[in-house]
C-alpha cells in the first residue's frame, strides 16, 4: 500500500469511518485485526471445553439444558468469528483449516482463563458469572472496533454471552443461598477463579500510542477495562458474603480505582506460553474431536483435517 | 464438492425487511439453511430466512465511486422545501404547517 493510500486509510479511520472487508487496508491493519479476531475465535472455541465436561453431571434437567445451550453458543460464536477471520485472511491464502491447525499445534493463542480446571459445580458458576462478565467488558469495548464486520457479530454475541452471566449469577446466587457446604464450595470456586480474573484483561501499560489503538482496532486499555470489571463485580461479590483472595484489595476513593495485590504477572506468561495447568490436556481434547469429527466434516462437503 | 460462503438474512417481525444477520460456509444451499438455523436462529430471532450464495450478490459502488448524485438535490427531500413555512406565515397559517 502506497503513502497516499495509507494517508486516506488514516484519515478515514479519524473521522469515525468503519473499515468493511472489501477496503483497501494497510497489512498492518489487517493483521492486527486478524490476531484479535482468531484468538477470539480460538478462545470461543477453547472455552467451552471446560464447560462440556458439565454437562453430563449437571444438577437437574434445568441447569443441563442451560450448560448444553451455552457450550452450542460458544461454537457458534467460534463458527462466526472464524468466518470473519477467513475474509480478512483471504488475500494471505490462509484458511479456517489453517487456523484450527496453528491453534492445535500451539502455535496460536487462545484465552488464558481456559487453560484452568473447573473441578466443582461452583467453578461453573463461577466462569459464566465473572469470567463471562469479564469478557463482556472486553467485548462491550471491541463493539466500538473500526472493524465493521467484526463489530456487527460481537453486537449477537454480546447478547448472547448476557444471558450466560444471568445463567451463572443465577448458579452463583443459588449456592451462596444454600448450604454450609455449598457455600464453602463457592468460596473454594472464587478463590481459585480470583487471579486468573485479574490476569483475564492483561498486564497494565499504556498502549495508547500502539497502532491498534490508532487505527481504533481496540478502544480500551487492559486497566480501564480490569477497573471496570472490579466496580461492577466486587460490591456484589462482597454482598453475597463471600471473601475476596486479596488482602491489598480496596477501593482508592482519592484515584477512583481498585488497588489490588500483585496477581503474579509471571504466571500469566507462562499461561500465555502455553504452560497453564490444563492447556496441554485441552489441546489434547479438541485434536482428539477433530479427528473424530472428521467424517462429518467430510460428509458436509467440506475439508479433510486428517 | 467444494465449500462456498453464503450470506444469512432474516425477518425479525411480520412486515419486517430482511436484514443482514451474517455470512457461514456450506457446500450446498440446503447445507447452508441448515447451517443458518444453527447459527442465527436459536433463540427464534426470524421467522425467515433468505441463504444467498456471496458470489451471486453483485455490488455497488465499484471501487473508488460513491453512490448517489455527487451535487445536492434538495428538490428530492422533504427538507428541500422548508420555505413553505415562512410562506405560510403570509397567510397566517404557521400553526397549519405539518411537522
Amino acid at each position: 500500500m502506497d503513502l497516499d493510500l495509507r494517508a486516506a486509510f488514516e484519515a478515514r479511520i479519524a473521522r469515525g469511518d468503519l473499515i468493511e472487508a472489501g477496503d483497501a487496508m494497510p497489512d498492518g491493519y489487517r493483521r492486527q485485526c486478524l490476531r484479535l479476531i482468531v484468538t477470539h475465535a480460538n478462545s470461543e472455541l477453547m472455552g467451552a471445553l471446560p464447560e462440556r465436561e458439565w454437562i453430563p453431571r449437571a444438577p437437574g434437567l434445568a441447569r443441563k439444558l442451560a450448560v448444553l445451550a451455552k457450550v452450542q453458543d460458544e461454537i457458534g460464536h467460534a463458527q462466526m468469528i472464524y468466518r470473519v477471520a477467513e475474509d480478512l485472511a483471504e488475500p494471505y491464502g490462509i484458511t479456517r483449516a489453517d487456523m484450527l491447525d496453528d491453534l492445535l499445534a500451539g502455535r496460536a493463542k487462545f484465552h488464558n482463563v481456559f487453560s484452568y480446571p473447573a473441578p466443582t459445580w461452583a467453578d461453573v458458576g463461577i466462569i459464566a458469572w465473572l469470567v463471562d462478565g469479564a469478557a463482556l467488558e472486553t467485548q462491550g469495548a471491541l463493539l466500538r472496533t473500526s472493524y465493521a464486520p467484526y463489530a456487527r457479530i460481537l453486537r449477537r454475541i454480546c447478547a448472547e454471552e448476557a444471558v450466560h452471566l444471568k445463567h451463572g449469577e443465577d448458579i452463583v446466587l443459588t449456592l451462596a443461598g444454600g448450604t454450609p457446604a455449598q457455600r464453602a464450595m463457592l468460596q473454594d470456586a472464587l478463590e481459585r477463579w480470583w487471579r486468573p480474573l485479574l490476569h483475564f484483561f492483561g498486564p497494565p501499560g499504556d498502549a495508547r500510542n500502539s497502532d491498534a489503538f490508532r487505527w481504533r482496532i481496540r478502544t480500551a486499555g487492559n486497566e480501564e477495562l480490569r477497573q471496570g470489571f472490579l466496580r461492577k463485580y466486587v460490591p456484589k461479590i462482597q454482598r453475597l458474603g463471600l471473601r475476596i483472595p486479596d488482602p491489598e484489595l480496596r477501593y482508592d476513593e482519592d484515584l477512583g480505582r481498585y488497588a489490588y495485590g500483585d496477581p503474579d504477572w509471571e504466571e500469566f506468561w507462562r499461561v500465555v506460553r502455553g504452560e497453564g495447568p490444563r492447556t496441554a490436556e485441552r489441546l489434547a481434547l479438541r485434536r482428539a474431536s477433530r479427528l473424530e469429527q472428521d467424517w462429518v466434516r467430510v460428509a458436509i462437503g467440506g475439508e479433510s483435517a486428517a | 464438492m467444494g465449500v462456498a460462503v453464503f450470506e444469512v438474512f432474516g425477518q425479525e417481525g411480520p412486515g419486517a425487511a430482511m436484514r443482514h444477520a451474517g455470512s457461514l460456509c456450506a457446500a450446498t444451499p440446503e447445507l447452508a439453511i441448515l447451517l443458518a438455523e444453527e447459527l442465527f436462529c436459536r433463540r427464534s430471532e426470524y421467522r425467515a430466512l433468505w441463504v444467498v450464495p456471496r458470489d451471486a450478490i453483485s455490488r455497488a459502488p465499484q471501487e473508488g465511486d460513491v453512490l448517489g448524485p455527487a451535487e445536492p438535490r434538495g428538490y428530492r427531500l422533504g427538507a428541500g422545501y422548508r420555505a413553505t413555512v415562512g410562506k405560510w406565515r403570509r397567510f397566517g397559517g404557521e400553526q397549519l404547517v405539518d411537522r
